[in-house]
């Protein structure tokens, strides 16, 4: 087994053109496959740090039934018992309760459906960042009586502009239509417009008086100094307040689970794909390159080298060559992918559009041990797949007939 | 009578079956190199064309005709007029048009007993919104509405949260046009599931008619749905129809990307990543076809040195082995596309099926989990057209070192 290994690497620097060209091809591949990976990774987790930052949050509680039925009664039950248990909590940061309401905005012109979210302007800065999505304006904490701030694209579909006012209509606890008139103290415009258009925000003393008449909360946002204790805190939560749901980041948005499914899929098949073509390059080539070799091969079994040997010889050639091929790539893609964590990739020459549309033009890109173990399947298989037709080619050569050629 | 173009491409003719062996594995190269080509440049405009398919079937359709206000100021004040002898003006103006499909939209305060959510009140004719997103086959529960029987169908998670159900009542109100109220009672004929939960959760479909009386908007729509018989048709239409429109300025032709601007820079964005994996992929593919190219060149040098040393010209030589290259090519993208077109209208008509959670976020999104692939003409011409130039560029080596061939050497080899 030594020896043919031996063989195999002689016999494949005895050709340096052509096998330097099939390893060039296999570290290309690997690198850039491996990379985009990375890149994909980076955008996603970009993503997710951005939803988990301006909104959502590392854990959410609720009513069990708020999120589906948004029913003003559906408060968190024992809300200050909560509250005092997250303040005592040493995982939490910070939390911020809200208030919710399913209304219309009116202007004089039109109407539309919205999401009312009270906050306290205070706390809901200490645990989110989305008061930097404000661009005309001030936060919450504007003196004048009843603020309130709506996306840009809401501004625009309901014809008004900072300082003007709009009626505010929802359901209080008793089922009751209420209608009050809010002052807009600020525009936010948000990666998503769709999000600008079905959201304002409010001070929640403002309106859990009108849905209420006391303080209520309906969603707590609990922001962690560690994402990684998320799960324990929901689950600690769920124990403690069993009339309360407790969910972590990864179960309250639809949006980030698709991304990273979807995501995650369309990297391996590309990933599939790039290694395919690639072995069917080797596969040709090694094949012609046993055609070239018939008279040498012919003589090996001619002086008794057994087929066995023969097929062991030529398939360790392309294994050995394409994985040394694709270690070199992983090696390359790790320090690509370890100095490009750091730096970033700057994507504002790719998609100036992507700044506009609020999202940071700086990815990172990384590689967890996962995908590299799945990406070494990927071109193990390409490998095997690469080097046995050849190889099965190679014994079914006729010794004679080869020799003579 | 002597010709010696005929006769090179004789040579280069006989040449290449002279060794079927090797231009088979040549052909069969450039034929792979096409198919993955076309194969991943297929996948990603399918899950384009998903995308965009899904965004106009269930929300604004691929182009629209409106009044010129509304887009600015979506209000029923900038309703257009509309009636059938104008809906069949636009239909009649090009066969590229398939159907049109008249909506009215409104925001309303919706109420059942106790329950009041804002929501989404869409007057249509069932008929031909069935035709533009398959409604009809959504239904859960009850039956369809048609024109003016003055009951409604409200979506599955609207209904949960209004806690109703088929047979009972719902209160719309709201404001119709030019702020006449606008309050009407109307029993709920049937629950549909819309696929996009975000509608699901806030939407209900009247007929054209009754909406049209509840918001005092008789003879008026607050937009025209046009449906081109093809996705690719949508920006030609448009042109036509304002053209056939620009006297009546009252009008405005919008189309999809004008409509969901951020669909477009999502896809744009998604492209330039995927420019970026196809150039890798031409890489592996030209390193691929070098790698065999190279081989056979080696194999051919004693050839090449006695054909020299009897006194062929290099550049005869250098012809007639361009000459073999271009068959080789030609023949390889040929058969690449014989290989591609049949594989991938397969898996046109049989998707490849996704399941587990991707599949439910996907199903929650309101988009089919299939991995989609485009049969578009461009796809499969362009790839065909780089992977031959590829080809062509590769095949430069043999020329190259015939051309510096030391004939004593090659010859000993």
């Amino acid at each position: 087994m030594h020896i043919l290994l031996t063989i195999s690497w002689r016999n494949i620097w005895r050709h340096p053109a052509r096998s330097g060209i099939l390893m060039a091809a296999i570290i290309v591949g690997t690198w850039a496959g491996i990379l985009t990976a990375g890149w994909v990774n980076g955008l996603l987790e970009q993503r997710i740090e951005y939803l988990i930052g301006t909104e959502l949050s590392h854990v959410q509680i609720h009513h069990p039934e708020y999120r589906v039925e948004r029913e003003p009664w559906m408060a968190i039950s024992e809300a200050e018992d909560v509250i005092s248990f997250l303040s005592e909590d040493e995982r939490v940061a910070s939390f911020s309760p809200r208030t919710m309401a399913e209304g219309l905005a009116r202007s004089p012109v039109t109407a539309a459906g919205v999401r009312i979210r009270g906050m306290d302007p205070d706390l809901e800065r200490a645990t989110t960042s989305f008061h930097e999505q404000l661009v005309e304006g001030e936060w919450l904490d504007d003196p004048v009586r009843n603020p309130v701030l709506m996306g840009r694209a809401l501004a625009e579909k309901l014809r008004l502009k900072p300082g003007q006012r709009l009626v505010l209509q929802f359901q209080d606890l008793d089922n009751q239509i209420t209608a009050a008139a809010f002052h807009i103290a600020g525009i936010f415009q948000s990666p998503s417009s769709e999000y600008d258009e079905r959201n304002v925000l409010v001070r929640s003393e403002d309106l859990s008086g009108l849905v209420a008449g006391s303080f209520i909360c309906h969603e707590l946002a609990v922001r962690l100094h560690e994402i990684e204790d998320a799960d324990a805190l929901a689950s600690d939560l769920n124990t403690r307040f069993p009339d309360n749901h407790a969910q972590t980041w990864f179960e309250l948005s639809p949006e980030i689970r698709y991304l990273s499914d979807w995501g995650g899929i369309m990297t391996y098949i590309l990933m599939i794909i790039i290694m395919l073509a690639l072995s069917f390059g080797i596969l040709n080539t090694m094949l012609m390159a046993i055609f070239e070799r018939t008279r040498e091969l012919g003589m090996l079994i001619s002086i008794g080298m057994s087929r066995t040997r023969v097929f062991v010889m030529i398939m360790l050639e392309s294994l050995v060559l394409t994985m040394s091929g694709a270690l070199a790539g992983f090696l390359l893609s790790w320090i690509t992918i370890g100095y490009l964590s750091d730096r970033g990739i700057d994507m504002s020459k790719f998609a100036e559009g992507l700044a506009e549309f609020g999202f940071d033009p700086m990815t990172y890109p990384f590689v967890t041990a996962a995908e590299y173990a799945a990406i070494s399947a990927i071109v193990i298989f390409a490998a095997l797949l690469a080097s046995v037709y050849p190889a099965i080619k190679a014994v079914r050569l006729n010794p004679v007939e080869a020799s003579k050629d | 009578m002597f010709n010696p173009i005929l006769m090179y491409l004789k040579l280069a003719w006989r040449n290449i079956w002279r060794n079927r062996r090797r231009t088979l594995i040549t052909v069969s190269s450039i034929t792979f190199a096409v198919l993955f080509a076309v194969l991943m440049r297929s996948v990603g405009e399918g899950s384009y064309d998903q995308m965009i398919e899904n965004m106009a079937r269930f929300h604004t359709g691929f182009l629209q005709i409106q009044d010129r206000y509304y887009e600015e100021e979506p209000s029923l004040d900038n309703a257009m007029p509309y009636d059938e002898d104008f809906g069949q003006r636009i239909l009649r103006s090009d066969d590229r048009i398939d159907f049109i499909v008249p909506r009215i939209e409104a925001s309303m305060l919706v109420s059942s007993d106790e329950i009041t959510r804002g929501g989404l009140v869409l007057g249509v004719d069932p008929d031909r919104e069935h035709r533009l997103n398959e409604l009809r086959d959504n239904l859960v529960e009850g039956r369809f509405i048609s024109a003016g029987d003055g009951s409604l169908l409200v979506g599955q998670g609207f209904a949960r949260r209004l806690n109703v159900t088929v047979g009972d009542t719902l209160i719309l109100l709201g404001q119709g046009r030019f702020g006449m109220s606008a309050a009407g009672k109307y029993p709920i004929a049937g629950l549909l599931q819309h696929p996009v939960t975000d509608l699901d959760n806030q939407i209900v479909y009247l007929s054209l008619p009754d909406a049209q009386w509840l918001l005092s908007a008789e003879g008026y729509v607050t937009s025209l749905l046009v449906t081109p018989t093809r996705t690719r048709f949508t920006e030609a239409v448009a042109e036509l129809l304002r053209d056939q429109l620009a006297d009546e300025s009252e009008f405005a032709v919008l189309t999809w990307p004008e409509m969901m601007p951020e669909l477009l820079q999502a896809i744009e964005f998604d492209r330039t990543s995927l420019l970026f994996i196809t150039g890798v992929l031409y890489v592996v593919i030209g390193f691929g076809l070098f790698g065999t190219i190279l081989t056979m060149t080696l194999e051919r040098m004693r050839e090449f040195g006695v054909l020299l040393s009897v006194g062929m010209q290099r550049l005869q030589l250098g012809f007639v082995v361009f000459l073999e290259t271009l068959f080789i090519s030609i023949l390889g993208v040929i058969t690449g596309f014989l290989v591609s077109y049949p594989l991938l209208t397969w898996f046109y008509f049989n998707p490849v099926r996704l399941t587990g959670d991707a599949a439910e976020t996907m199903l929650e999104f309101g988009v089919e989990p299939i991995l989609p692939v485009s049969l578009a003409p461009y796809v499969f011409y362009n790839q065909m057209m780089v992977v031959f130039i590829i080809a062509l560029l590769v095949s430069l080596y043999p020329l190259l070192k015939l051309l510096r061939l030391n004939i004593l050497d090659a010859a000993r080899t």
